[in-house]
């Protein structure tokens, strides 16, 4: 990745602090990426346990061998790429269904201020958890970890126009079924 | 609206929608400490075992040695032909040969024993 974000700069300092100060480090790593990492593994396995199992998976094989992380370009890509394929093992192995309304599982907070807009996003989360993971995946890479096709290409080891066609067509479905939503934001 | 963190800037109502509900979604309140606990442990288990295996190769090279060790003695003693009177065998056969010139057991296994400490301690200086 050329350009690093300043949020992979932050994860290659942790990760410089995990190889220096071993597990007792982790936690500082935790508190950085945890969030965005169960966002992404929500994304692909739809259910928030099987999400954390692979983002506990992931961390602690890090914590075990912090070098494998540190050997890396980018720190961050490589964690993202970690704990999707902690996810998509945990996908092979359970086969869950999960119905795409119903948010119960998952662990959800709202700014006080944004309460209002709550039923909006459940009604993203809901339509994101309605697209194939490998759409999904790349909405969240894009939208949310703010990468180019590129990057997200090498993270799922995917060309970059593969990465722009299943984004499209992601796009497409998710501007279906927020139609209302997006009309509501044209009338405020 | 911009995401100061990444510089990504939703392009459409869409676009803008799912961005806004990016934080919606968090860790359950016990992931932080029952990562760090699995972690700790396994690293705890991944030191025992490598403390384990480092064990496991000194006790190994400590048997390679005692037997290169034994080999040379048992090499140096067979040299001087005083192989057989290592055991106790030896030292009751020689007794009773003593007790058939002597007629007195006794006196014959202290003197078969002095002979053994004195072969012993030849086998020694030689060997070291």
């Amino acid at each position: 990745m050329a350009a690093k974000t300043d949020f992979a700069q932050c994860v290659q300092q942790c990760t410089d602090r995990l190889l220096e100060d071993g597990v007792g480090a982790l936690g500082l790593l935790f508190d950085l990426t945890s969030h965005r990492l169960v966002r992404f593994a929500v994304a692909l396995t739809r259910h928030q346990q099987d999400a954390e199992d692979a983002v506990q998976a992931a961390l602690v094989r890090v914590a075990s061998r912090p070098r494998m992380l540190g050997s890396a370009d980018c720190p961050w890509a490589y964690l993202l790429r970690m704990v999707r394929n902690e996810a998509l093992l945990i996908i092979r192995r359970q086969h869950r269904s999960t119905p795409v309304n119903n948010l119960a599982d998952l662990v959800t907070w709202c700014r006080v201020d944004e309460l209002e807009r709550e039923e909006t996003y459940r009604e993203v989360w809901s339509a994101l958890r309605a697209l194939p993971p490998e759409q999904a995946e790349v909405v969240v890479l894009k939208i949310w970890e703010g990468m180019t096709f590129s990057q997200i290409g090498r993270i799922l080891d995917i060309s970059p126009n593969t990465v722009a066609s299943r984004y499209q067509y992601a796009r497409t479905k998710l501007a279906k079924r927020l139609s209302k939503q997006t009309r509501e934001v044209h009338r405020d | 609206m911009t995401d100061l963190q990444n510089g990504y800037e939703p392009i459409d109502e869409v676009e803008a929608l799912v961005w806004a509900a990016g934080d919606y979604v968090q860790a359950s309140d016990d992931l932080r400490p029952r990562v760090l606990e699995t972690a700790r442990m396994q690293c705890r288990e991944q030191r025992a075992r490598f403390y384990l295996r480092q064990a496991a190769v000194l006790v190994a090279l400590l048997a390679v040695f005692t037997t290169t060790s034994s080999d040379r003695m048992d090499k140096a003693a067979g040299q001087q032909g005083l192989v057989a009177w290592t055991g106790s065998d030896w030292l009751f056969a020689r007794a009773q040969m003593k007790a058939t010139w002597d007629g007195d057991y006794g006196s014959g296994l202290v003197d078969a024993f002095t002979e053994l400490r004195s072969r012993q301690a030849e086998v020694l200086r030689l060997t070291w």
